[in-house]
C-alpha cells in the first residue's frame, strides 16, 4: 500500500515537473473577473434563466406534438428506460428534407424505433447503462447520395473524449468522414460530416444489400417519405474513448 | 494577509493543482481564476487558519470540476475500418514507468476520483479535508483514493509481466 501512494506522488511530481509551458495567473485578470457578477449568482440572472428554460420547454413539447402528428406512431419498447442518461443526437441531412427512419440501439441490444427523425430534428437518446457504451443510430441509405452530419453533445462530465465512428456493413457502400475540423454549433458541439455514398449511384439498393437485424422494419404511412423496402444501412456510433494523452506525457 | 500577498505566494501552486485535476493548461488557468475571483469577493468574510485552507482548496477543486463538466472534448475521426477495429479506451501510450502509470490512471479516473487522488497525494490533504473540498462523506473520500491505489497496484503488476 505504501509503496503505491508512494508512486502516486512521485508520478505526480514528475507530472508536475514535466508540465507544459502555462502563462501564469494574473492578478488583474483575477480581479477583473471578481468585478464581473457570478453566473447566476443575481436574482435577475436566475430569474431569466428560469424563464428560458421554461421557453425551451414548451417549444420542444410543441415540436413533439407536431412529430407525434405527423408520422405513424411507433410502437414503444418494452423495457425501455424510462430515466438514465440523455444524449441528444441530432440528424442533419443536407440533401433534402424528407424524414429519416432512425433507431437507436441501447447497450443491452434492444433497438429503440425513433420514427420518422425529421431532417434538423432533434432525438433524445435514453442510453441504459454506462458512459462507456456505445450508442448507435441507424440512418436509411437507399436514397441517392446524403450529405449526413452528426451533432453529438455528450456528457461531458467525465475525462472521457467523444469518438464518431460511421461503419456499415453493406457491400459497396463507402462513407466519407470529414471534421471535426473547426466546425462547430452555437453550444459549442462540434460537427461531424459524413458523406454516404450508395454501391448504386441511381439509389436502387443493392440486391446484395442485408438490412440490419437489428433495425425495425419502417411502418409505412400516408404521410412517411421513408421507402417501405428493405434498405441498407449505415451505423453511426458514438462511442465514448479514454481521454486524449497529453503531449508531453505521451 | 492582503489578497495581494495570498496571491504572490500561493497562485503558482494552486495553478499546478488544478493543471494535476484538469490536466489542460487553460481550462487549469481558468478555474484558478474563478477560485481566486471568488476569493477575493469574500475575501474579507473568509474563515482563518485550516478552515481557510479547507475553503481555498473547495474552491479551486469546485472550479476544477465547474470547468471540466462544461469541457467539450473532441477526438479527430480515422478511417472506419480503423475505428472499428480499434478497442475504445485502450492503452495509447507504451511507457512502462510508474509515473506514467500515475499519469494516464489519473487521467482516466472520474475528474471527482482524480481530484481525491490528487489532493491526498500532491497536497497531502487528510480525508477530512479532501471530503470538504469535495461536499462528500469521509469514507467515498477514502474509497476514491483507494481504489486508485488498487488501479495503479493492478496496472503495475501487469505490466511487470
Amino acid at each position: 500500500m505504501e509503496s503505491m501512494e508512494e508512486a502516486f506522488r512521485e508520478g505526480l511530481r514528475d507530472a508536475v515537473s514535466n508540465q507544459p509551458a502555462m502563462a501564469p495567473v494574473e492578478l488583474d485578470g483575477v480581479l477583473a473577473r471578481a468585478a464581473r457578477p457570478a453566473a447566476g449568482g443575481r436574482p435577475v440572472g436566475r430569474w431569466i434563466g428560469l424563464a428560458a428554460a421554461v421557453t425551451l420547454a414548451a417549444g420542444l413539447g410543441v415540436w413533439a406534438v407536431q412529430s407525434s402528428a405527423r408520422v405513424p406512431a411507433e410502437p414503444r419498447v418494452a423495457g425501455t428506460p424510462a430515466g438514465g442518461q440523455v444524449r441528444t443526437l441530432r440528424v442533419l441531412n443536407d440533401t433534402d428534407t424528407t424524414y429519416r427512419q432512425a433507431a437507436v440501439q441501447l447497450v443491452d441490444g434492444r433497438t429503440l424505433p425513433l420514427g420518422d427523425v425529421p431532417a434538423g430534428g432533434t432525438v433524445l437518446v435514453p442510453m441504459d447503462g454506462t458512459a462507456t457504451a456505445p450508442a448507435s443510430i441507424s440512418i436509411d441509405t437507399s436514397t441517392a447520395t446524403s450529405g449526413l452530419r452528426v451533432i453529438y453533445s455528450g456528457d461531458c462530465s467525465t475525462s472521457a473524449g467523444h469518438q464518431i465512428t460511421v461503419v456499415t456493413d453493406q457491400p459497396g457502400v463507402t462513407i466519407q468522414i470529414a471534421g471535426p475540423s473547426g466546425e462547430s454549433t452555437a453550444d459549442g458541439s462540434s460537427i461531424v460530416s459524413a458523406t454516404i455514398v450508395p454501391a448504386n449511384p441511381s439509389g436502387t439498393p443493392s440486391p446484395s444489400s442485408v438490412p440490419d437485424p437489428t433495425y425495425p422494419a419502417p411502418e409505412a404511412g400516408p404521410t412517411s417519405a421513408v421507402p417501405t423496402a428493405a434498405a441498407p444501412v449505415c451505423t453511426i456510433t458514438i462511442a465514448e474513448v479514454g481521454p486524449t494523452p497529453e503531449s508531453t506525457h505521451s | 494577509m492582503a489578497f495581494e500577498d495570498f496571491f504572490a505566494a500561493r497562485n503558482r501552486r494552486l495553478l499546478e493543482l488544478a493543471w494535476l485535476i484538469t490536466r489542460d493548461p487553460e481550462d487549469a488557468r481558468d478555474a484558478v481564476q474563478d477560485a481566486l475571483a471568488g476569493l477575493y469577493r469574500r475575501w474579507s468574510l473568509l474563515p482563518s487558519g485550516d478552515e481557510f485552507e479547507s475553503y481555498v482548496h473547495r474552491s479551486v477543486v469546485n472550479a476544477c470540476l465547474t470547468v471540466l463538466r462544461r469541457r467539450r472534448r473532441w477526438l479527430p475521426v480515422a478511417a472506419p475500418e480503423q475505428l472499428r477495429a480499434a478497442p475504445v479506451s485502450d492503452d495509447f501510450t507504451e511507457q512502462v514507468g510508474a509515473s506514467a502509470h500515475v499519469w494516464q490512471l489519473c487521467g482516466e479516473l472520474r475528474p471527482a476520483q482524480r481530484a481525491a487522488v490528487v489532493l491526498r497525494f500532491w497536497s497531502d490533504a487528510s480525508y477530512a479535508e479532501i471530503a470538504d473540498a469535495l461536499g462528500c462523506t469521509e469514507s467515498t473520500a477514502r474509497s476514491h483514493v483507494h481504489r486508485a491505489i488498487a488501479a495503479l497496484r493492478e496496472r503495475l503488476a501487469g505490466g511487470d509481466e
